[in-house]
């Protein structure tokens, strides 16, 4: 019962991890964590909501527990040092693959790609965030726009490495 | 071109949101382990209070077998039957098994000096038992006997039949008493049974030691809870400070005790 509730969720939730992860290697340690809770806590489950919703969102708690307990410090960049914003090409990042977005994602300093993750991918509210990365909402939304702000940097500069390479 | 952030976190969760990725072989085999150990875990959590639970139960049964009191009721149990004379003392003799007579049980009775005769035998049997019990108690031999509850020094020479009105209760290894009708014994008077012994000594007080150390406090609770002479456990101060070792173990088939 539980291989077979594992099988089903598990490419699903490994994909979860790795937004959050630095590696392959880190993102199945965090799995490997978040499964073992799920099979814990099933009697927690109360109907409330999806199922796989419920897994995801031990898995996302998961992730956040593995960044705490491996990095000591949530290494932020300083707003100053993040540069200029950089326009994005709407349609030029639109052709952006899911493993080109990962790779930039996974760029981002651990603190604002859980931010950025559980914001802009999850959905979950600043007040939400702050609650569980014990944070402020104010901090939590600064982090945002600072995520966002190196994440176009990085497109930025993916984006004129292709054109260079092209050219 | 400017994106709103709407449209870029779009970009990313339109994309990453429903990013599948086929984890190794060795996750699963994993968290079936740590669940496994988990399991394993709770068992063993429950184990050392089983322990516990278990070592308690054969420290008392241990306990219960060992610590016996030391004097416990002893094994002869005479039958009494009392009768009035009519001088209105009460004679009785215990039946007494290994006692070279004819009669397991014998019955002394105290006639009236006009049935003198009819009650012969058995009123010489009882001054038999009586002198027994009076040889015995010169031998500091333990024994049980009827006294008076007014003991009286006088010694009577000769003792009539219709006197002998004492009775003992004598032990099982005492042979060869030729006793006779002459043979001097204490006279009884109020003849209420009561318990006796021959030698009884008075108890030494019990020494009172100070509490120094843990030691002695755990010698006066294993004194209070273990009767016997050589306890359980005893243990002794090593020096003026506070350490203190074991002295003595008695484990009723296992002693062993270190002379002081």
């Amino acid at each position: 019962m539980q291989e077979l509730l594992y099988k089903l969720l598990a490419s699903k939730m490994l994909g979860v991890c790795m937004r959050y992860a630095t590696d392959r290697m880190e993102a199945e340690d965090m799995l490997q964590n978040g499964f073992v809770k799920v099979f814990n806590k099933l009697d927690d489950f109360r109907g409330e909501g999806s199922f796989e919703g419920w897994v995801r969102r031990i898995m996302v708690h998961s992730s956040i527990e593995y960044y705490r307990k491996n990095h000591k410090m949530m290494q932020v960049v300083d707003i100053e040092t993040a540069g200029e914003e950089q326009s994005v090409d709407p349609v030029a990042a639109s052709n952006l693959g899911v493993q080109d977005l990962l790779a930039i994602i996974t760029q981002l300093p651990p603190g604002y790609k859980m931010v950025f993750n559980m914001y802009a991918i999850e959905g979950y509210s600043h007040k939400e965030i702050g609650e569980i990365m014990g944070i402020t909402e104010g901090a939590s939304k600064s982090q945002l726009s600072r995520a966002r702000t190196i994440l176009k940097e990085l497109i930025y500069k993916m984006e004129g490495k292709k054109y260079e390479s092209v050219g | 071109m400017k994106v709103s952030d709407k449209d870029f976190d779009q970009l990313f969760s339109s994309k990453l949101g429903d990013m599948e990725l086929e984890p190794s072989a060795n996750v699963w085999g994993n968290i079936a382990s740590k669940l496994d150990g988990k399991k394993d875990e709770e068992v063993k959590a429950g184990l050392p209070f089983m322990k516990i639970a278990a070592g308690i139960v054969l420290l008392m049964a241990v306990g219960l077998f060992f610590i016996r009191p030391e004097h416990q009721t002893i094994a002869l149990r005479p039958v009494f039957k009392a009768t009035e004379n009519n001088q209105g003392s009460r004679v009785i003799a215990p039946v007494q098994p290994s006692v070279p007579y004819t009669e397991s049980a014998v019955i002394a009775e105290t006639e009236a000096p006009v049935k003198h005769q009819q009650s012969k035998t058995t009123v010489e049997h009882s001054v038999n038992v009586a002198a027994k019990s009076i040889d015995t108690a010169q031998t500091s031999t333990p024994y049980i006997a009827a006294v008076n509850q007014k003991p009286d020094n006088r010694i009577i020479e000769q003792v009539q039949t219709t006197q002998a009105q004492k009775s003992s209760l004598v032990p099982d290894n005492i042979n060869g008493i030729s006793v006779t009708k002459s043979m001097n014994v204490l006279p009884v008077k109020n003849t209420n049974p009561v318990m006796a012994s021959a030698n009884i000594t008075k108890p030494e007080p019990a020494k009172k030691h100070r509490i120094h150390s843990l030691g002695d406090l755990l010698n006066v609770v294993i004194a209070k809870v273990d009767k016997r002479e050589d306890k359980l456990i005893e243990f002794t101060n090593t020096s003026d400070d506070d350490s203190f070792t074991v002295t003595g173990l008695n484990l009723g088939l296992l002693k062993a005790k270190k002379e002081k």
